[in-house]
């Protein structure tokens, strides 16, 4: 095992009927990395959090986590050793309030590991940081598209992953409210939190990303810093075709 | 502080009602009660599961005549002395619940629901075939002659439906109070994101499933001294299935006071009109006022008067 690497996908595989989602695709994320996922729609990039976070299984391969096998566990348990993701079409639980949403994540996943922690001091703490304080006590049901997009972030944080994964949390915002996104992701990865962004606004991406891979039809067609990937042939032929 | 004083009304329930049994009134009133305090077991065992977890069960007679049929059948080969029944019911509901929730909790909503049905008509259907259980034709269950302390059978039966009402509904209270109830209530409103925030979805859905099947169990319990002649058609009606539903949903089936609420209200109302004006008259009762709850107030009345509070505050 390489020093360092926290994720390592090798060669998973995903077949739906007929259609293969995931064709043997292997990346690895280093502790503490900004690592960027791109490709076009349908590429497979959802499918592939999906199976990395155990919302589906994999057909083939292996998914290692901090050292331990977990091609196999449920979700949850995978959340308890340190996976969080955000979802692309937000999920609160809408009949508690914000900081309840937070305490679902930090008594399940995060008590595991930190016995003992102090659950909505802690809550409180991550949604100071997320900039969603003032909402501490309202409704999630009552929450704007943007206020939606920072809880996810902000449950996910919850559970004190060690690994983050953003999938499209920027989607359908304004310019201003992605930077305002990107400005968090940026601080919880100071934190020493690697985080996965999935993410179509390649504006972002790029000024996020230490180092990318690029899907299409669902295989690995590149890998490398920012500047690589935009001047990658393979991957203007995948966006744009020829 | 809040819970004992609960402890306190839940004491003083029990004494009142010995107390009242020392009255000897009319019979019938004990009787009303024992139905009343029934339906309370029952809502409050169904609104762990689906007011709680958001899992609706339309089987909630099968669970009920299951655990009736085991302590008639319990009596018949054994005259198995009463603790023992309670015991003995609530084991095979709590039991049918886990299984039923380990074949079908992966399902979800309407296919959940659809396969409880389908449990309750295979349960009446082994029972009209089971000879020893008396088939269609019914089984006959001797009350004991005497009973410790009370007066006569069915008012001990009325204390003791009413202490397992109150055990019901502080099982109820702790759940909805506890990690699991927030658990729970993660798995109501995404399934999909409890899942991903840590919460054991499988394992917590069938730990729900497992304490509301025995509730309904235990609830049929005491059911055999109670009518004394039991058939598959009456024990399995359709009305437990659709009253433990309709009552919590009428109540506001989000906390544990609902259920109690729309038990007593609805169970009393029915009371009445079976007295006077026609037993036949129940299931319309019923339908009409969750028809008009559903529309008008979908929180039930527990959601009504907090809408009426946040109201005044706002």
């Amino acid at each position: 095992m390489t020093a360092g690497i926290l994720l390592d996908v090798r060669g998973v595989s995903k077949r739906f009927g007929g259609f293969e989602a995931l064709t043997r695709v292997s990346l690895q994320v280093r502790e503490g990395e900004r690592f960027g996922l791109i490709g076009p729609n349908g590429s497979g990039k959802t499918t592939l959090i999906n199976c990395v976070s155990g919302a589906l299984g994999s057909d083939e391969g292996e998914i290692r986590f901090a050292g331990h096998d977990i091609t196999r566990l449920p979700a949850h348990q995978r959340t308890r050793l340190g996976i969080a993701r955000s979802f692309q079409i937000p999920k609160p639980f809408v009949s508690m309030t914000v900081l309840e949403n937070l305490c679902i994540p930090a008594e399940y996943a995060a008590h595991a590991r930190f016995p003992g922690a102090d659950v909505v001091a802690e809550a409180m703490e991550i949604l100071r940081l997320i900039g969603l304080e003032a909402k501490a006590h309202a409704p999630a049901a009552g929450l704007t598209q943007i206020e939606l997009r920072k809880l996810e972030l902000a449950r996910a944080m919850a559970a004190r992953p060690r690994l983050l994964i953003s999938d499209e949390s920027m989607a359908g915002l304004s310019s201003a409210e992605v930077d305002e996104i990107l400005a968090i992701l940026l601080a919880l990865n100071e934190r020493g939190i690697a985080i996965i962004m999935i993410e179509h606004i390649m504006r972002a991406v790029m000024r996020f990303s230490q180092r990318i891979v690029v899907l299409d039809a669902g295989a690995r067609i590149a890998e490398g810093g920012p500047d690589e990937i935009l001047n990658n042939p393979a991957v203007e032929k995948a966006y744009l075709g020829e | 502080m809040r819970g004992r004083a609960l402890l306190a009304v839940a004491v003083a329930l029990v004494v009142l009602a010995v107390a009242l049994t020392r009255l000897s009134a009319n019979q019938y009133y004990y009787f009303a009660a024992y139905v009343i305090f029934q339906y309370v077991v029952l809502a409050t065992a169904w609104n762990i599961l689906g007011g709680y977890t958001g899992y609706v069960n339309f089987g909630s007679a099968g669970f009920f005549a299951l655990g009736a049929y085991t302590a008639a059948i319990l009596i018949k080969a054994f005259q198995v002395p009463f603790p023992v029944l309670l015991l003995a019911a609530s084991t095979v509901g709590g039991l049918l619940g886990l299984s039923l929730g380990y074949l079908t909790l992966r399902l979800r909503g309407v296919f959940f629901s659809i396969a409880t049905l389908a449990l309750a008509v295979v349960l009446q259907t082994l029972i009209v075939n089971w000879e020893y259980a008396g088939g269609s034709r019914g089984i006959y269950t001797m009350r004991p002659a005497e009973v410790l302390f009370f007066g006569n059978y069915v008012e001990f039966l009325f204390v003791v439906m009413l202490i397992l009402a109150l055990g019901a509904l502080a099982t109820a209270r702790w759940i909805e109070h506890s990690w699991l109830g927030r658990g729970l209530a993660a798995i109501r409103d995404n399934e999909e994101a409890a899942e991903c925030m840590g919460v054991p979805t499988l394992r917590l859905k069938l730990v729900a499933a497992t304490v509301s099947g025995a509730l309904m169990g235990i609830a049929g319990a005491p059911f055999p001294y109670y009518v004394t002649y039991m058939e598959p058609a009456s024990t399995f009606n359709l009305d437990y299935a659709v009253n433990s539903l309709a009552m919590p949903m009428i109540g506001g089936a989000t906390t544990w006071v609902g259920p109690l609420l729309g038990a007593v209200l609805l169970g009393t109302a029915q009371q009445i009109a079976t007295v006077t004006i026609s037993s036949a008259l129940n299931l319309l009762i019923v339908g009409v006022v969750l028809v008009a709850f559903v529309i008008l107030a979908p929180d039930g009345i527990i959601g009504l008067v907090r809408r009426r509070r946040g109201g005044r505050h706002a």
